[in-house]
């Protein structure tokens, strides 16, 4: 039962206290009247209706465009004699060792309208045709940059959800159509697309609500631009102009919006996919497509995604962390190139600080995460307790509630006159409390399902053999539940690791992440060069932690040795 | 019998419907990374208009990639393929017509019926597909559905959503899609193997009726032996990529013509061989075996020696208390080992010299443990096979201090 106060307290709390602060005036730290006053400006406001336009537009076309991009790339992967599909497919899944912060950055170092250097070549190749302009002819900050910019960092994710979805299918239904005398584009039309359409559409669904959350193309891009979307408009509110009772009318809003899609797709979109599954006992892969000629270009186009994915960002941010000052890319830097920015990184104590705050985080919020959700699935999947349903739906809201929303209700909630002597405000711990509601969802939903895999006997026998609870959690079910339990742990120690949309907004002097300094180093100090170097040491850091984690899962996989 | 317009019959009884199925040297290699496996090593065969051929075989020995090259899913390495005289593939020519332009009917394992159509309009599919080369109206259309469902009676649930069906049903149903178009062709890879089974023995009579009556050539695929042996014209065995044994049932049953036809089919006692055969005449050999000098019968075309067997099946061998009359050939005493009571039959072991026959006799004999008794091979049930024990198969071979063999009659 503790891990349900638990729950409630990181949880509910917080929550109910934020919708309560969006009725009334004065500040998180005093409190004023009862008021509507905050809902009447949000409804009166220009900004609101540009974010909402804004944010829908945005959500709507990276939704699209990105399942657009994975689905192509998932179909020629899975279904077709593409060459070197192996090697297409580590292309393919490099991005996400990338966090959109750095993402964003380097799309920036290409394509910011003055020193971008794509902007620069083009104005060289533009020029002979009265091209004279001081910047363009691409600007990145705009909808369409952020757009750009997301859909194909978004992609991934989509592409392992859309091969999964592709392998679901038993083969012989579109062997079945070939043998009643259609072909391939026939097939294509009336059997394969209608029988992919719930999962197609489950997966852009999933897509528009994780866009809807994404905080860090907006930030870094939109915000320069001055395009705000509904997350950069909570930062804005609260944390820029200290309107907090606006910010939590803004961020109720915003749950409201989120909590309704995510019930939609987890209890219309989800059930109508399951209905449509189909597999079969067969293990070889449906025949593939014939590409003939298009073999070759199909292969490019994996490279071009691969190029705009990971290449081009990766090798500018490198550029750009080695130069001693960032200035436009011109053919005579290469001699100024130094690893000075390096050197920098590592003496310098706020860095070294962040960085230990930053280790310090990861290991407890996802030693938390996933002890609290391993708890909480014991509870939910095996006891036969009163309200473990409601456990089971209170563990499930965190799904629903954007990562901006978790941070400006931990900020009223320990700012608020009743938690305010504790004096947690600012520090780490209600930094990591956050990033634990942030990351139960997930850890909760892997948790349940391992724990559903666990047959019951497995824990009776131990009971029947006189072992209480405590033993049999100890010696029975944690042993067998260990690969899942660490691969949880590395997935949410280095989420949290390069967390920014709960961290900026929670930040202080005191409790300053990695993620947090970098950003700092980008917007404020305008010091691109430290930053491309300490966002490739990350890109490093994770990178390699997704290789061990990967290479620990595999061997817990493998055997009991 | 119905006028069933699929029935394919004309006023003389002979069909209308050429179907004549020539398969040529087909050879089929499956490579992936770590290696190339020839699945299918050379296989012919044909298949005479309106008769049911089913291909018999253990698991993995290629039944369903045979079928899959005839269908046109994969492309033979080697093969001509003909169906009604019209080449299909030849790897000689490079013809090669795609599954889809084929015309031939045929129903999945897991019968593929597609989720979002509803019964009706997963048997329309093949007619919508088809609709240049099947010049039909749209009415024309929904009367074939009509009658099509009404074959496999499923009339009564056309507009149902296909996969509300019970298994029995969907199994129906995927067989009126493939006759829809009433192909010259129809293909079966295992379709009962899903059933339970009680709809299993139920529905093996209802296809063989079927195909009575529409009269169209059927290529079934199973492992299934009883299956084999109650729907076919012809049976092929095939083993491990090659064709055994082609024939009707009882020759199949009868007069395999190498061991592991004979111990694929149904229970058998094999006796090697261990000299090369003494003396031949009109199909009868006398061979030396570890029980002793056998008359025998050859179906095999290959000479028998050492390391082929002789074969003859449990129900077959005589057992008597009283020698049989002078003269009778492949006479032995044995001892009885290990009579086990079943009801219908009661089944013996019985030991001869260091072999054990195993036999099942009529339940009035009372056999004991021990007893002395005298056993005839019939010199027309034995048969000489090229061949011998392989790991496969349920036939009988032990020998006396064998471990598997507990010595049951020990403690009486
Ligand atoms: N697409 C494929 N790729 C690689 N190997 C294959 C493929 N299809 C079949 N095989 C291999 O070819 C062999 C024959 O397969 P096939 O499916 O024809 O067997 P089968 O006789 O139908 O067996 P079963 O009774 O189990 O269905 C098997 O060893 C199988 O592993
Ligand atoms: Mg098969």
């Amino acid at each position: 039962m503790a891990a349900a106060a638990v729950l409630i307290w990181i949880v509910v709390i917080p929550l109910i206290y934020l919708i309560v602060f969006s009725f009334r005036s004065g500040t998180a730290a005093a409190p004023g009247d009862w008021t509507l006053a905050n809902y009447a400006l949000v409804y009166t406001s220009k900004m609101t209706h540009a974010a909402l336009g804004n944010t829908l537009i945005y959500t709507l076309m990276v939704a699209t465009l990105s399942m657009a991009i994975a689905g192509g790339l998932a179909w020629l992967v899975e279904r077709t004699d593409m060459p070197y599909r192996g090697a297409a497919w580590v292309m393919i899944l490099l991005p996400i060792a990338m966090p959109g912060m750095l993402s964003s950055m380097a799309w920036i170092l290409l394509l910011g309208p003055r020193t971008g250097l794509i902007n620069v070549i083009l104005r060289g190749l533009l020029a002979p045709f009265g091209y004279d302009a001081p910047s363009g002819p691409i600007n990145i900050y705009s909808m369409e940059g952020m757009i750009f910019v997301e859909s194909v960092r978004g992609s991934t994710t989509l592409f392992l959800m859309l091969v999964a979805g592709f392998r679901l299918m038993d083969p012989a239904l579109e062997e079945a159509a070939s043998m009643s005398g259609a072909r391939t584009g026939y097939t294509l039309r009336k059997i394969t697309l209608p029988l992919m359409l719930p999962m197609l559409l489950a997966t852009w669904m999933y897509s528009f609500i994780g866009t809807l959350d994404d905080f860090e193309t907006p930030l870094l891009i939109g915000l320069p631009a001055q395009i705000f979307l509904l997350p950069t408009v909570i930062y804005f509110t609260a944390y820029l102009s200290s309107s907090w009772g606006l910010a939590a009318a803004y961020a109720t809003i915003f749950l409201l919006i989120s909590v309704v899609l995510v019930f939609v797709y987890h209890r219309v979109v989800l059930r109508r996919t399951s209905q449509f599954a189909t597999v079969s006992g067969k293990a070889y892969r449906p025949r593939q497509i014939e590409l003939g000629r298009m073999r070759w270009p199909a292969l490019g186009l994996v490279i071009l995604y691969f190029i705009l994915a990971v290449m081009l960002p990766l090798l500018i941010l490198v550029l750009a962390s080695l130069l001693p000052f960032y200035r436009v890319p011109a053919w005579d830097m290469f001699s100024e190139l130094t690893l000075m920015n390096y050197e920098q990184l590592f003496s310098n104590t706020r860095v070294l600080r962040a960085a230990g705050n930053s280790l310090w985080v990861s290991f407890w919020v996802a030693s938390g995460t996933m002890i609290l959700a391993f708890l909480l699935a014991w509870v939910i999947v095996r006891q036969r307790v009163p309200g473990r349903m409601i456990l089971d739906s209170i563990a499930f809201i965190p799904h629903a509630i954007p990562a901006v929303v978790v941070a400006v209700a931990m900020i009223m909630f320990y700012l608020s006159p009743a938690m305010q002597w504790t004096g947690l405000y600012g520090g780490l711990i209600v930094l990591s409390l956050a990033l634990v509601t942030r990351f139960i969802a997930f850890a909760s939903r892997t948790s349940n399902a391992a724990m559903t895999q666990i047959d019951a006997s497995l824990e009776e026998a131990a009971y029947v053999s006189g072992a209480r609870k405590a033993r049999v959690l100890a010696r029975i079910l944690f042993p067998l539940l260990l690969p899942t339990f660490v691969a949880g742990w590395i997935f949410v120690a280095a989420n949290a690791f390069r967390n920014l949309n709960v961290s900026l907004l929670l930040s202080t002097p005191q409790n300053e992440l990695i993620s947090v300094t970098l950003y700092d180093y980008w917007e404020r100090q305008a010091d691109f060069s430290m930053a491309s170097a300490l966002g490739v040491v990350l890109v490093v850091g994770l990178a390699a932690i997704t290789i061990l984690a990967r290479q620990l899962i595999a061997r817990g996989y493998s055997g009991n040795d | 019998m119905s006028e069933s317009p699929l029935q394919g019959q004309d006023g003389s009884g002979a069909p209308v419907r050429p179907g004549q199925l020539t398969v040529r040297n087909l050879v089929k290699t499956f490579a992936s990374r770590q290696e190339t496996v020839q699945v299918i090593k050379d296989v012919s065969f044909t298949i005479e208009p309106g008769q049911f051929f089913t291909l018999l075989g253990p698991s993995g020995c290629g039944k369903s990639t045979t079928l899959r090259c005839i269908a046109g899913l994969e492309r033979g390495d080697r093969a001509h393929i003909a169906v009604s005289g019209r080449v299909l593939a030849d790897t000689d020519t490079g013809a090669f017509v795609p599954a889809s332009d084929r015309d031939f009917g045929m129903v999945f394992q897991s019968y593929a019926i597609w989720p979002h159509m509803t019964v009706a309009q997963n048997v329309a599919f093949p007619l919508h597909a088809n609709r240049r080369r099947h010049q039909l109206s749209r009415k024309e259309v929904g009367e074939r559905v009509e009658e099509a469902l009404a074959l496999v009676r499923l009339d009564q649930f056309g507009g149902r959503i296909a996969t509300k069906l019970s298994g029995g049903q969907q199994q129906r149903l995927a067989l009126a899609r493939a006759l829809v178009t009433r192909p010259d062709l129809l293909l079966l890879d295992e379709p009962l193997s899903n059933l339970d089974a009680g709809l299993r023995d139920h529905m093996r009579g209802e296809l063989r009726a079927m195909q009575l009556r529409t009269g169209v050539t059927t290529l079934y695929v199973t492992h299934d032996q009883s299956e084999a042996f109650s729907m076919s014209d012809v049976i092929a065995v095939m083993d491990a990529g090659v064709l055994a044994q082609q024939g009707a049932p009882r020759d199949i049953y009868w007069r395999p013509s190498t061991a592991f036809v004979a111990t694929f089919v149904g229970q058998t006692n094999l006796l090697s061989v261990v000299r090369p055969p003494l003396q031949a005449g009109s199909g009868i050999l006398s061979v030396e075996t570890t029980i002793g000098p056998l008359l025998v019968n050859v179906a095999s075309e290959r000479p028998i020696g050492p390391g082929d067997s002789v074969v003859i099946r449990p129900e077959d061998l005589q057992v008597t208390r009283e020698p049989p009359l002078d003269g009778r050939a492949n006479v032995f005493r044995g001892r009885v080992r290990r009579p086990t009571f079943l009801g219908e039959n009661i089944e013996l072991e019985i030991e001869i010299g260091s072999e054990l026959l195993m036999t099942r006799q009529h339940p009035r004999f009372a056999f004991g443990a021990g007893d002395e008794v005298y056993v005839e091979l019939p010199v027309d049930r034995c048969v000489a096979v090229s061949g011998a024990a392989a790991g496969v198969g349920s036939h009988i071979r032990g020998t006396i201090g064998d471990p598997a063999a507990p010595h049951t009659n020990a403690a009486q």
